[in-house]
């Protein structure tokens, strides 16, 4: 099955809301609890990046007995080197963004730690797609 | 069989909506003008019994006349039951009074609580999988093994203290001889999950506990005894370290344990769970998560408002402080030795889950969104149902008639009669209706 996402940028307060709304419809799916905490938190990590990092964006998931899909795409600056940004301890947030909690360069770290399969296309100025893959056998 | 300690009593309900959508785990409809509960959903968190505003909803507690079936009648009072008298001259007049109306022995929670916060310490220093959610509130770890199945390897395996508190004093009376159908040991309940708890215990075997009693009615028995003079003398076993459990805050050392989050009410225990989730509070070390809001305090059959306990029992800790009330250390050593620990899995109960088959509940899946996208997703609760989206699960699952959604029927009846309309048009061979004689 497919589910499609709207994630609006710069809203702090929804901000979460797709992966939540994920995440309900995996545990009625009857998927095993801890295939399901590995797709929320790489899913709610990179949909927060969406937020903070691109204005938003939007996600494709498709569901099928074998694995979990997901695409995030977004119009945002795009990451100039893919390779540090996925070093851990590597932030581009601001001095604010780091006072309220985010930016501690773990955000794609993590992603590659909990997904099986992760693919990062992205270009300067164009935008970013996140390719999310994780398998439930 | 005993199941659930939140019924419904039949005539009071009006079928009204106010209960369903304050469920946290959506296991209310209202069917025929009543309130139906799904037994296995429930969490016996008691919500609906604070929301209904006809009394509808009952806490199922045990009857206090059981306690005369015990040769020995040992209450198991705690810090909650206290805050319920703020006009108490002291804890020592509360526990006296117990003994008017028909115990014959008291163990205060409190002592096994201030054991009970030692054990979780050393636990969390010695612990992996963080953040720990501490397992005290049983509406909480019902809400985990239904909602929340990947956290049940973060609840604290250990016991509460009402159950430790039981565990000791049986001990002590079986040790001495006494045959243990003449001990009746009574915990008197701020909650309807407590009653649930003993009948059906997580993480151990059996209950030492024989009979949860609910504090209201323990209150009417006590307040025309309160305040006779033959006082009987009582000595304290617990002191500010146990009173201070029921204050949220209360079960954990904050000296020790140096990133805690304590939470209550169970729709910000829900947003924290779900934060835990996705991960983003590994870094903290312990959450002590509670049902109700206000703690213990402002438990389902708790009468005083909570904040006004909150005040109360910060008083009596205070005073406690003062005259240098300590607790009895020899009776708190003797609890401290028995064990403590869950000894058996809490094991999930994913009652969301659509089908074991996945292809099967895929399938369902995609008709509860297709279902979903018609309606009008403004979750009035006519249907019976506490959301649209829970609507079109019903409905999916044949539990529930799309035409049960007002706004489908409407439309449906439009539809209709449209093609009856349409048929009015329909032409008849024989006749003409443009040359009709006059």
């Amino acid at each position: 099955m497919k589910l499609h996402y709207q994630v609006d940028g710069d809203n702090f307060l929804v901000a979460g809301e797709a992966s939540a709304s994920l995440k309900r419809t995996l545990k009625q799916l009857g998927i095993d609890s801890s295939i399901i905490r590995k797709i929320s938190i790489s899913m709610y990590e990179a949909e927060m990046n969406m937020v903070i990092h691109a204005y938003g964006g939007v996600i494709d998931v498709e569901i099928s007995t074998d694995k979990v899909h997901i695409l995030l795409k977004d119009k945002g600056p795009g990451i100039p080197d893919i390779d540090l940004a996925m070093k851990e301890g590597y932030s581009t947030a601001s001095h604010e963004i780091r006072e309220l909690g985010f930016g501690a360069g773990m955000g794609l770290p993590n992603m590659k730690r909990y997904s099986d399969h992760l693919n990062i296309y992205s270009e300067v100025g164009v935008g970013t797609t996140v390719e999310i893959i994780v398998f439930l056998m | 069989m005993y199941s659930h300690s939140v019924t419904l009593e039949q005539t009071k309900c009006i079928g009204c909506t106010d209960c369903i959508k304050r469920c946290p785990t959506e296991a209310i409809r209202v069917r025929g003008s009543k309130a139906k509960i799904i037994e296995d959903r429930c969490i016996d968190c008691g919500n609906c019994i604070r929301i209904c505003r006809n009394g509808a909803k009952r806490a199922v507690t045990d009857d206090i006349d059981m306690i005369q079936k015990y040769k020995y009648r040992i209450a198991l009072p705690a810090p909650s039951f206290y805050a319920q008298f703020p006009k108490a001259k002291n804890i020592e007049q509360i526990l006296s009074t117990l003994y008017k109306i028909g115990f014959t022995d008291i163990l205060e929670v409190g002592c096994a609580a201030e054991v009970i916060t030692k054990h979780t310490n050393e636990y969390v220093q010695t612990a992996k999988n963080f953040p720990i959610i501490s397992s005290s509130c049983p509406a909480i770890v019902r809400l985990i093994q239904r909602r929340f199945p990947s956290l049940i390897h973060h609840v604290l395996p250990i016991i509460s203290p009402m159950e430790l508190a039981a565990r000791y004093i049986k001990i002590q009376y079986l040790e001495k001889g006494i045959l243990e159908n003449e001990i009746g040991v009574f915990f008197i309940s701020p909650c309807p999950a407590k009653a649930t708890e003993i009948h059906r215990p997580k993480g151990l075997d059996r209950s030492y506990v024989d009979g949860v009693l609910s504090m209201q009615d323990i209150y009417k028995m006590m307040i025309y005894k309160m305040n006779t003079n033959q006082n009987i003398d009582v000595k304290r076993q617990s002191s500010y370290k146990g009173l201070s459990w029921a204050m949220h805050n209360g079960g954990l050392d904050e000296n020790t344990i140096k990133s805690h989050i304590a939470v209550d009410g169970m729709e910000s225990v829900i947003g924290i769970l779900e934060k835990v989730e996705d991960g983003t509070l590994s870094n903290v070390q312990y959450i002590e998560a509670l049902a109700c809001t206000g703690g213990c305090l402002g438990g389902a059959l708790a009468l005083e408002n909570p904040f006004i306990s909150r005040y109360t029992l910060k008083k009596w800790i205070e005073e406690d402080l003062a005259k240098g009330i300590c607790s009895n250390e020899k009776l708190i050593q003797e609890i401290a030795s028995l064990p403590y620990a869950f000894n058996k899995d809490i094991t999930p109960r994913p009652v969301f889950s659509l089908d074991r088959d996945m292809q099967k509940a895929l399938t369902m899946m995609e008709d509860i969104e297709t279902l979903y996208k018609q309606l009008p997703k403004i979750d009035c609760g006519s249907c019976g149902a506490p959301t649209c989206r829970c609507f079109a699960e019903d409905v999916v699952k044949q539990d529930a008639k799309i035409e049960e959604c007002v706004f489908m029927l409407r439309k449906r009846i439009q539809d209709l009669s449209e093609v009856m309309h349409n048929l009015t048009q329909t032409v008849i061979p024989t006749h003409n209706d443009n040359n009709r004689k006059e």
